[in-house]
């Protein structure tokens, strides 16, 4: 890992076109600004492997386990009412 | 293997759930990054789990068995008001609410005959480009395993 020093309203340019700054330094915590170009994503790392993870449960779902879900009585009496639309 | 049928492009897909299915390749939804933890997964079709409920399998065209159980989240969750991003927005080329749909992927959990609902990182659809995206809500009230018919 390259590890860098920068003071507050210091700035890295990653790949040219990402900019990370310092915007502020307050106790134990610091405030980063991304710029970034807008197919870049960005996500803080606890979320991101968070999600990851669901994800990786979720694809453990078989194709009988949709026999577990029951449509709430709400829409059972919507769905007499309209057709879903195909995606 | 791609089979002409007319003007569509039918492309045979071998699944570990369904078998082989017949996908039209205009149906298919482009995940520029994949799924998160899944960057490779790029290209997912939409398939139908009967004739009548917001119910979808996502099936990963690049794996064959790889796929997601997603529904419509509000008729499970009418408080749900997720807002995204605008570099989402950007990134998914939308700019009309019509063209939008957003599915949440569901796990089970069957010791426990649970079934969960993320409704933290929700899978957006621009059903005209066809383009797909994760998208993770900054709104941490929203759960990354609701579950589903507690009430």
């Amino acid at each position: 890992m390259l590890i860098l020093s920068r003071r507050e309203g210091e700035t890295i340019v990653i790949d040219g076109n990402i900019r990370v700054t310092v915007m502020e330094v307050r106790g134990d915590q610091v405030r980063i600004g991304i710029d970034a170009p807008r197919n870049v994503s960005v996500h803080r790392l606890e979320v991101f492997d968070q999600i990851s993870e669901s994800n990786r449960r979720a694809a453990e779902v078989s194709a009988t386990d949709v026999s577990r879900l029951t449509p709430p009585r709400a829409m059972n009496a919507a769905l007499s009412q309209r057709r879903r639309k195909s995606l | 293997m791609t089979i002409n049928r007319g003007s569509l492009v039918q492309t045979l897909l071998r699944t570990t759930r369904f078998g082989d299915v017949s996908v039209d390749e205009g149906r298919v939804f482009a995940f520029a990054d994949g799924l998160l933890g899944f960057p490779t997964a790029t290209q997912f079709v939409a398939l139908d789990v009967d004739d009548a409920s917001d119910i979808y399998w996502l099936q990963c065209v690049n794996d064959g068995a790889l796929a997601f159980l997603a529904i419509s989240p509000w008729a499970y969750f009418p408080d749900y008001t997720p807002e995204i991003d605008e570099n989402d927005q950007v990134a998914l080329g939308l700019d009309r609410a019509d063209d939008a749909t957003l599915l949440c992927l569901l796990t089970v959990d069957r010791d426990a005959d649970l079934i969960t609902a993320n409704l933290l990182g929700p899978i957006v659809l621009n059903t005209t480009l066809r383009r797909g995206r994760q998208v993770v809500l900054e709104d941490v009230r929203w759960s990354l395993a609701a579950r589903l018919g507690s009430s």
